[in-house]
């Protein structure tokens, strides 16, 4: 009845009105923050556990203003690519050089030669000045000498499939959202890298990373996998250098990581600035970077939450337990151009046609 | 007061109600009776203004108020399941009405209170819940309600149907009364030919979407003008051609057309006459007796013609069944009507 | 007889003014709008995005998907979990049921708050609970493995893991439409059932569940739809037995996966809109979603037969026990600190304030807590309300098609993950748009509590369309002829009869998306985080050791938000609608939650 949707209409109207003055509201209170081209919006995956509190009292000490948005690697990766139509970021800082190459070739960066890229080792430095690395983590497989020993030692990722004796007594990534967990799959694949192979990759790689998957153990959300390293259920796993040393003093073990020939895969934390138009005034990012970046302040962040500075100026200021990691492993050397192009894909048929 | 003329009800190809003529006088109980589908409740709705007619007018006081919307038409009405409002109180069921009109809280609770009066209930009541009143009280709010803005007309859709019997009778009563009292105007829908005889002042009778007969309860029953009205309204005997011929056999002439339909009603055939002249007698079987207290019913065959026959009971009669007997017709009495 | 056909009774009606015309119209203009905004062109949008690789259709992801073991393992399980679960879930629902307000059984108001605590203690939370139960230290894996040495502590994982969870955690639905249905049983046929001398079990089978049948189809339809789009139990217990929904999540994150993610939505998507159809055609039949109204009480049956009396009683207060269990230990483990959290022991020796401390005191933990009180409260109003309002027009025009394809726009977010209708809208709103009157989205405040409101239309509307059956709609004719206006008779006689469901739904769409963290992390503006984003920050494992425990606490205090939510807008709410029931055989389901808290 007509009547009736009369009533509808006028009362959904007088909602709508409504919603829309709220909306309305909210939105200018929402532009606010971007119309002030003091404020710097930083996103980043490395802000969690007190980083941001830290990082906000010296940044305001500094005179910069600041505001963050913060979630897991991945999120901000796709965060940053969705907004590609509206940059909303002026400096993005954490992901690896993977994803800031995917990032730079989506056309979201700006390149910036930092007053600090001297310090940082030539070789490191791989950016094309669009990116600059800050902290550099080293991810590798590490056994416990309480429960592995002798010939059960594995020299490389690809013995522990081999071992029969380590049968479900490794761990094997329960996931690949995590970088942490891609590097794992990384370090076998990269040993095969073949250009007539599946995705650059060559049988032999994928077979090794399927009997890898196969006979390892994936932990369950139940358990913690650094419990069960500790206990020695699971006694071979892999593990970031930055996190060691808490992990060690909190469940009471020492782990040993493993140099295989080809090194282990080092990741670094990049930096850089967002691409928002040529027009656009980014002295105040830059010189955000600047600061963050110095020598001075990349020590005082690796003190308080670990890691090791890729700054060789504050290279010092790394504890020793990370020290120690840097001087028994060897990075491999890997084409992270390569990688980027294809990492996705082979993350796919991994999870979709390796996995267990 | 209110004027219905040519008024005519489609949906999509079903005519619901066609042709539809009729007036209400102030103060008039105006029932529309008819067995369910025959278009009586749609009129009634159409009225109200919830069905826009097709064709036809509908003018209250002279006033056409087709283009008038459901709100402002100034009616009252009663729904079959009351429809009193759940989240209100039996206060605020009645007082809904006036809050509308934007009356003053004095205003509204002297007339609830008055309404209460007239409808029979109590104070203590009025502050209930209406789920916790039973289904008599819920529909004397529901009446309360629907008078509360003194209504030109009350529109009342089979309010007593969800009732039990003896409930019914009572409060059918009430509804003649509460009418006396308040000198409102309504237009009555029901199916039951018992309540619409009670209370009606006249009686408009439905069969297919269209009106057959229209006038008060006594004409409708002794000069029942189809044979659709005559079957509806109380019971009759259908007399079957040997009957016919019988009759116009003893009166000698033709006056009853074989092919014809022949009725008469049950109270009319009589077990004895004084007036030999004018009543026709005739030889029956007796066949089965029912007996009621105030009355009794036999049931008797003349050929095949199945009768009933309504007696007073007066302790004399000497029938039984298995008996032949005697009865007898005034042709008078023998409703005629074309085969339809 | 032709008169016996039955007559819509009114559908029909010509406009009477011009006047009346434009506002319908204008409301027309506004759905078309939204659906066209918001439903279709942000979802085209993603789906031509993932799907169209350098200007041509790219199906490899059929291809991929096939070729994929695991994947199609995925599927398969979904769709056995679904039917197994549908017999579990139904018998336990209706045992729970039947206790608490059929049977005369002692003590049950305490067993009507334990099987309600799913209504607050759900999805991951409650899979962490059951972990400290049947997990690797859990109590009573540690007193079976005492009593039989050869279990394996890992013994709860895989199929039957997840369906024991489920089979628990999944009676919500029971409780809310099921209870209501049980109380609303006309006690005269049970007691005609029983003079006619009938036994109580046949009461049961003849008369109880013949008149429940329609709502239990409609429950069974329901726990299939949960069984299919599983996820948090399959994440937490599942092990090797892995379904649809975290693979889909899983896909969505990697950008070149999506189509994959895509792929698998829509299979899921499909079989949700089929059960949808199911049951619109079991509904049209007569309303069995009603979470209001209650007729006379049923007065509870004392079970005759001591031994089977005995056997209810144990079984009643067993199920209980099970409820309660995971519950009672997530709150006692928030207390432990991180040795017993991680080896699974209650002692004084861990017992620890500092967790609570740690959050308590941190000011910053109070502004995300009001962000995603503020988000999840507003978008669950306006979808109740849009969804009243389009339930309304449907219901008015049942018999349009134009009003049946309306409907069916909004159960579009059934058929893609959370995540890609957010990347939707990115995508299509990333540039102010006409569309949205030059605004965009992006770094907009209003685009998360939006995303959250398009997730619970679905859901929404189906719950308020069960409200509808119930609604007489005399009560609108009555109420308009005492001269009310439209308006009027909508905001007093309609919105309050509706008001116990939508205040319902308020609650269960508000502790839906109170604690979300996938859509936060996409879409949340720098300056107000969520709740979800600030636990990620303060329990994320990578870099907190103590995640366990903050994660503990946080899962308490959202409880107890959503427990009071519960309480103030479900139970003290509905009695705002049915205030004047003072007769105590007259309370509802809807005042019950009260006791929770």
């Amino acid at each position: 009845m007509n009547k009736k949707w009369l009533l509808t209409l006028m009362s959904t109207t007088s909602v709508l009105m409504l919603a829309a003055c709220a909306s309305e509201g909210e939105a200018d209170s929402a532009t606010a923050p971007e119309s002030d081209s003091e404020s710097i919006l930083v996103y980043s995956n490395s802000l969690a556990d007190g980083r941001q509190e830290w990082l906000d009292e010296k940044a305001t000490e500094a005179g910069f203003d600041m505001q963050y948005v913060e979630a897991g690697g991945g999120e901000i990766f796709n965060r940053l690519l969705a907004e590609s139509s509206a940059p909303q970021a002026d400096v993005t800082f954490g992901m690896d050089e993977a994803m800031f190459f995917q990032l730079n070739n989506e056309d979201l960066l700006v390149q910036y030669e930092p007053s600090w890229t001297n310090e940082i080792p030539a070789e490191a430095n791989i950016g094309d000045q669009y990116f600059h690395p800050l902290v550099e983590q080293r991810i590798f497989m590490m056994y416990n000498p309480e429960f592995i020993e002798g010939d059960d030692i594995p020299e490389n990722w690809q013995d522990l499939s081999k071992n029969e004796a380590l049968q479900d007594k490794y761990r094997i990534p329960e996931n690949l959202t995590s970088g942490t967990n891609q590097k794992s799959i990384l370090s076998i694949l990269l040993q095969y890298v073949d250009e007539s192979g599946d995705l650059g990759i060559a049988q032999e790689g994928w077979d090794e990373v399927e009997a890898f998957l196969a006979n390892g153990y994936a932990t369950p959300e139940s358990e913690d996998q650094l419990q069960n390293f500790s206990d020695g259920t699971v006694p071979v796993t892999f593990y970031f250098s930055g996190g060691l040393g808490n992990a060690e003093e909190e469940y009471d073990f020492t782990g040993v990581p493993v140099n295989p020939d080809q090194g282990v895969v080092t990741m670094r934390e990049q930096i850089g600035i967002l691409n928002k138009g040529d027009d656009h005034d980014y002295s105040k990012a830059e010189e955000f970077v600047d600061w963050f970046g110095s020598a001075e302040m990349q020590a005082a962040f690796v003190d308080e939450f670990g890691g090791q500075p890729v700054n060789e100026v504050a290279f010092e200021s790394a504890s020793d337990r990370i020290t120690e990691i840097a001087e028994t492993t060897t990075p491999m050397d890997i084409d992270w151009n390569f990688v980027q192009e294809n990492l996705n894909s082979w993350m796919e048929k991994v999870e979709l046609e390796l996995m267990p | 007061m209110i004027e219905i003329s040519n008024l005519q009800v489609k949906y999509d190809n079903f005519i619901a109600v066609d042709d539809v003529h009729f007036k209400v006088e102030e103060g008039e109980f105006f029932t529309l009776l008819g067995p369910s589908g025959c278009g009586k409740t749609t009129t009634l709705r159409t009225i109200a203004g919830f069905i826009q007619p097709s064709e036809g007018s509908i003018a209250i006081r002279g006033k056409n108020i087709l283009k008038v919307p459901v709100e402002k038409r100034d009616l009252g009405m009663i729904f079959q399941s009351y429809a009193l409002f759940p989240t209100m109180s039996v206060y605020e069921n009645i007082a809904y009405g006036l809050k509308i009109d934007k009356q003053s809280k004095s205003q509204i609770d002297e007339r609830v209170q008055e309404l209460a009066t007239l409808v029979e209930l109590n104070t203590a009541q009025l502050q209930k819940n209406v789920s916790d009143l039973s289904g008599g009280q819920q529909q004397r709010v529901a009446i309360a309600r629907a008078l509360a803005k003194k209504p030109k007309v009350v529109l009342f859709d089979e309010p007593l149907s969800n009732l039990d019997a003896k409930l019914r009778k009572q409060l059918r009563a009430e509804l003649k009364r509460i009418q006396r009292e308040t000198g409102m105007t309504a237009i009555y829908v029901t199916h039951d030919q018992d309540e619409a005889l009670e209370i009606s002042d006249h009686i408009a009778i439905f069969n297919n979407g269209k009106i057959d007969q229209i006038g008060t309860p006594r004409e409708i029953y002794d000069q029942s003008s189809t044979e659709f009205v005559c079957k509806f309204i109380g019971d009759a005997n259908y007399l079957e051609a040997t009957l016919i011929d019988h009759i116009n056999r003893y009166l000698g002439t033709k006056r009853f057309t074989v092919g014809k339909r022949h009725y008469i009603r049950e109270e009319k055939i009589k077990l004895w006459s004084s007036n030999t002249e004018k009543m026709i007698p005739m030889e029956v079987q007796i066949i089965d007796e029912f007996f009621y207290g105030t009355f009794t019913t036999y049931v008797c065959k003349y050929q095949d013609t199945t009768m009933r026959i309504i007696v007073k009971e007066d302790g004399n009669m000497k029938v039984e069944p298995g008996m032949k007997r005697t009865v007898y017709i005034d042709p008078e009495d023998i409703l005629e009507y074309e085969v339809s | 007889m032709k008169a016996t056909v039955s007559i819509p009774k009114k559908e029909w009606n010509k406009e009477t003014t011009f006047f009346s015309k434009i506002p319908f119209y204008l409301f027309c203009l506004f759905i078309l709008w939204f659906v066209v905004t918001f439903l279709l062109f942000p979802n085209i949008n993603v789906l031509r995005d993932i799907f169209w690789v350098d200007g041509q259709l790219s199906l490899s992801a059929f291809q991929r998907l096939s070729s994929s073991s695991r994947a199609i393992q995925s599927i398969i399980n979904s769709f056995l979990l679904a039917f197994v679960l549908v017999i579990t879930v139904n018998l336990v629902g209706t045992f729970i049921v039947l206790v608490t307000e059929y049977f005369e059984v002692k003590g049950s108001n305490f067993l009507r708050i334990g099987f309600m605590s799913t209504f607050v203690f759900s999805g991951m939370v409650l899979n962490n609970g059951y972990l400290y139960v049947y997990g690797q230290n859990g109590i009573i894996t540690k007193v079976l493995t005492s009593l039989f040495p050869n279990l394996t502590p890992g013994w709860f994982t895989g199929f039957p893991a997840v369906l024991f969870v489920m089979t628990f955690a999944c009676t919500t639905n029971h409780m809310l439409f099921l209870r209501n249905g049980v109380k609303g049983l006309d006690n005269n046929t049970i007691e005609a059932a029983k003079n006619l001398g009938s036994s109580q079990w046949q009461v049961l089978k003849d008369i109880v569940f013949p008149t429940l049948f329609p709502i239990m189809i409609t429950l069974v339809i329901m726990s299939f739809q949960m069984g299919l789009g599983a996820m948090a139990a399959p994440i937490m217990v599942g092990g090797k037995f892995e379904t649809i929904s975290p693979m889909i999540l899983n896909f969505t994150q990697r950008p070149q996966s999506r189509d994959i993610a895509a792929l698998l939505s829509l299979i899921l998507g499909a079989a949700q809109v089929v059960l949808l159809v199911v049951m619109t055609r079991n509904e049209k039949k007569g309303n069995y979603m009603s979470i209001s109204k209650t007729k006379t009480r049923v007065t509870k049956q004392k079970i005759g037969n001591p031994i089977a009396n005995t056997l209810v009683h144990a079984i009643a207060y067993l199920l209980c026990f099970i409820y309660l269990l995971p519950l009672v230990l997530v709150i006692l483990f928030s207390f432990m600190n991180l040795q017993g959290i991680s080896r699974s022991v209650l002692s004084l020796e861990y017992f620890t304030l500092e967790n609570y401390q740690q959050i308590l005191f941190n000011r910053n933990s109070y502004g995300p807590l009001m962000t995603s009180i503020g988000y999840a409260g507003l978008a669950a109003v306006f979808a109740v309300l849009f969804m009243i309002l389009i339930a309304r027009i449907v219901m008015k025009n049942k018999k349009k098609k134009i009003a049946e394809i309306t409907e069916y726009f909004f159960y579009i977010p059934w058929l893609l993950p959370s995540l890609m209708i957010a990347l939707g809208l990115i995508l299509s709103y990333g540039a102010p748009s006409p569309l949205l009157f030059g605004n965009s989205v992006i770094g907009s405040l209003w685009i998360l509590p939006l995303t959250y409101m398009i997730m619970m239309l679905p859901a929404t509307l189906r719950y308020i369309k069960g409200a509808y059956y119930s609604f007489d709609e005399n009560l609108e004719d009555a109420s308009r002829i005492l001269g009310s206006s439209s308006i009027r008779t909508f905001l007093k006689i309609i919105l309050p009869a509706l008001l116990p469901t939508a205040l319902a739904l308020v609650a269960l769409n508000f502790n839906n998306f109170l604690a979300d963290y996938d859509l936060s992390a996409f879409l949340y503006h720098p300056a107000y985080p969520t709740i979800g984003i600030a636990i990620r920050s303060n329990a994320d494992s990578a870099n907190n050791l103590n995640a366990a425990a903050i994660n503990l606490v946080y899962s308490v205090i959202l409880m107890i938000v959503g427990g009071v939510m519960f309480y103030l807008i479900y139970g003290r709410g509905s009695k705002v609608g049915e205030r004047r029931k003072k007769v105590v055989k007259e309370k509802g389901i809807l005042e019950k939650p009260k006791g929770e808290n």
